[in-house]
């Protein structure tokens, strides 16, 4: 009788171990869904310490530059596969963002127009620069690659850097009040030389 | 009958409670920028380690990049070569991260940049050992993750400085490798990935020093 009742303790507790041990490992390696970035405490308001930075009223305006991103995405083929790419996520059912354009940069952004100065300062079109919250969302189409090799380094722009280069930018302002104020996105044309290699082409996305 | 109920009970424990551990389906998220202030303890105490959002004390991530997945014309699909990598860079070198500066953009700068300089312990290409050098990075490439600690020890492939003195690792994550504490170069994932079929560091996931070396040169003599 004792030998039994030890017998059906060791069951209950090995069964009750392999669930504990499967929730535990499955907790262990399981990714955060939560915020990408959250206020610090020494630039952002302090009402803000560690909530969510997002983009004003989840509402998301980005301009596109002037020019051709390549001899087979010219301006408005470009325009129309931005538009596509933000779609694939302001589309997600749970998406809290709606994404727009705002229309067309003031400029054809190219290695002409971000420059370095005589005296060691960088220039480039206003619009595209940290400050211009306007323009919240810059969308510079590399057409030669140039402006690539000007912000990443000399060859980077190039198409055998594709691999890497091809899509990259970042958020460069901030409000203080947990927000986001102004990011800038470079398609380097290059990598868009033919149907081949055309972004249309491919099926998959990532973010 | 006994057995048969707990069994039940557990199963039914397991799909009510795996939920509330899980936390989204993400990638992991990196630590918080170096110029940013640590988290204070009593902020988020029922944050896990791995769920800790990035604490943006600019820059820091955003939401929203459209990447497509890139073929380059010279390259197979998918696959990076090491010689691709070590023939675009201009710099080559180990060394440890010794300071990081935010440069703001002003109304004369209209570019924000980070400072990063390094104490380089072996130069392979366009450095010399002993050396602190200082590059220059677009912060909007440190917002999308290229970042760096102070104390850490790289080894980095760099592209040539541009035409605005900037640079950065080639390739982003590919031109970038960990070391040891014994000087051992790590390769991660991704590199063991990509470089598989090279003769020096196929296969490996750390390699001496010297070896590394040896595929380097490799690399660049190799048409």
């Amino acid at each position: 009788m004792t030998n039994r009742m030890a017998f059906t303790a060791r069951s209950f507790l090995l069964r009750l171990a392999l669930p504990t041990a499967l929730i535990l490992v499955v907790a262990v390696i399981s990714r955060a869904g939560g915020p990408k970035c959250i206020a610090g405490t020494s630039y952002f308001d302090p009402t803000t310490t560690g909530q969510p930075l997002v983009w004003p009223q989840g509402i998301i305006t980005y301009y596109t530059d002037q020019g051709d991103l390549s001899p087979i995405l010219p301006s408005a083929s470009a325009n129309s596969f931005v538009a596509g790419a933000f779609s694939q996520w302001s589309s997600v059912p749970t998406a809290a963002l709606a994404i727009t354009s705002g229309g067309q940069l003031a400029e054809d952004v190219n290695g002409s127009n971000v420059i370095l100065n005589a005296d060691g300062t960088i220039s480039m079109p206003a619009d595209i620069q940290p400050t211009a919250t306007g323009t919240p969302i810059g969308v510079v189409y590399d057409y030669d690659g140039t402006v690539t090799d000007a912000l990443i380094g000399a060859g980077a722009g190039n198409s055998s850097q594709c691999f890497s280069n091809a899509v990259y930018g970042g958020n460069d302002n901030y409000g203080i009040f947990a927000s986001y104020q102004h990011a800038l996105i470079v398609i380097d044309g290059q990598c868009v030389q033919q149907s081949s290699n055309s972004p249309m082409s491919n099926t998959a996305w990532c973010a | 009958m006994y057995g048969r109920s707990c069994t039940c009970l557990l199963a039914i424990s397991v799909v009510l409670l795996a939920p509330d551990a899980l936390r989204g389906q993400s990638s992991q998220v990196g630590p918080a920028p170096e110029f940013a202030n640590p988290l204070p303890p009593d902020l988020l105490p029922s944050l896990l380690p791995k769920y800790r959002p990035e604490i943006a004390q600019p820059p820091a991530h955003g939401p929203v990049w459209p990447r497509f997945p890139i073929t380059s014309p010279g390259a197979p699909s998918g696959e990076i070569s090491f010689r691709l990598i070590a023939r675009a860079a201009g710099t080559i070198f180990s060394g440890t991260v010794i300071s990081i500066t935010r440069r703001p953009a002003t109304r004369g700068q209209a570019v924000e940049t980070v400072a990063i300089t390094f104490h380089i312990e072996n130069a392979l290409r366009g450095a010399t050992p002993g050396q602190d050098l200082t590059i220059s990075q677009w912060i909007g490439l440190w917002s999308g993750g290229q970042r760096y600690r102070v104390g850490e020890r790289v080894l980095l492939f760099l592209y040539p400085p541009s035409k605005l003195g900037l640079t950065s690792s080639v390739a982003g994550a590919m031109g970038r490798f960990t070391l040891d504490r014994w000087g051992r170069v790590l390769l991660s994932a991704q590199h063991l990935s990509n470089f598989r079929t090279d003769p020096v560091l196929g296969g490996k996931s750390r390699v001496r020093f010297s070896d590394f070396t040896l595929a380097v040169q490799r690399a660049s003599e190799e048409e």
